[in-house]
């Protein structure tokens, strides 16, 4: 018997996904040799209207979120997604980025764009999987070095 | 909705214009006899409010049909709940790559769980990759059963 994923919208402000950015952010933090983050709210425009925030759980417990901005625009934003090294392998993150963009596309976006870094090889391999490609920077983050979009489907 | 698609059951009024996109559907699952008639009688019995199901049309900002599901309601004799069956997703070819069906998935998912059904479920061909990809974004509960038919 496999556990049981399930997946919810949730506030930007929900304590479960607040706890699993700052994890986020803190991996993140490791990976540039920055120090650690401030306790941290989640990243802006993830609440409704125009975003999104989702969190994965596996039978219960949470193991992942994603968001989603710019809902109003052509093109959305996915934003903060972030699997724990324990629930990866399983597909979660791949059908979590499938249901961010099902919210894209429900709200009228024809794509959906992020921007991450090269040295997160496991979220970069599953962009390219989910049809990603390279674009230019359209944001200049300076947290940033490999931009993607994709047409949705 | 303010950018693209605007989804929601089929009027009355739209049938007309959405038989070319059922026939469309039936041809690319290899129907010979394609039957506006016999199609027009069909598909009323799933203009909303219906006891049989639904049709939901994806609309761009001229009201032009892109895509369609229709929606079949539907039973689990082991689990003993309601479930809703999407036996129909069609985009029409000039529309893909836009999330239209995308997002006509996540329209029929939102009607199921309005419903109190138990889950969404569907079927597509075997070397449907296209297909396969988009539901595999969606899922990791793939059934096993096969199925039957028997000529009547």
């Amino acid at each position: 018997m496999s556990a049981a994923e399930a997946y919810e919208e949730v506030a930007p402000d929900d304590r479960r996904a607040v706890a699993l950015h700052r994890d986020y952010m803190q991996a993140v933090a490791e990976i540039l040799g920055l120090p650690g983050p401030e306790p941290t709210v989640v990243s802006a425009g993830l609440g409704p209207p125009r975003g999104a925030l989702l969190l994965a759980t596996l039978d219960g417990a949470p193991v992942a979120i994603g968001g989603v901005r710019d809902l109003a625009g052509p093109v959305a934003e996915i934003k903060s997604m972030y699997v724990t090294p324990a629930a990866r392998g399983r597909g979660i993150g791949r059908r979590l980025l499938g249901r961010l963009e099902v919210l894209a596309a429900a709200g009228g976006c024809q794509a959906t764009r992020l921007d991450t870094l090269a040295a997160l090889e496991e979220a970069v391999a599953l962009y390219e999987s989910a049809g990603y490609e390279r674009v230019s920077d359209y944001n200049g983050s300076p947290h940033a070095d490999l931009w993607f979009e994709r047409r949705l489907d | 909705m303010i950018a693209g698609v605007d989804i929601g059951p089929v009027r009355e009024e739209e049938l007309e214009a959405l038989l070319p996109l059922i026939a469309a559907y039936q041809r690319f699952y290899e129907v010979d006899d394609v039957d506006a008639d016999r199609n027009r009688a069909f598909f009323r019995r799933f203009l909303a409010p219906s006891e049989d199901g639904m049709l939901l049309a994806a609309r761009d900002g001229s009201g032009a049909i892109l895509g369609y599901a229709c929606l079949y309601w539907h039973f689990s004799s082991t689990q003993a709940v309601e479930t809703v069956l999407m036996n129909d997703l069609f985009v029409t070819p000039e529309a893909r790559g836009g999330g239209v069906g995308r997002a006509l998935i996540g329209a029929s998912a939102t009607v199921a769980s309005e419903r109190g059904a138990a889950w969404l479920e569907w079927a597509t061909a075997p070397d449907n990759h296209t297909a396969q990809r988009l539901y595999d974004s969606l899922t990791s509960e793939k059934s096993t059963w096969l199925e039957y038919e028997l000529p009547v």
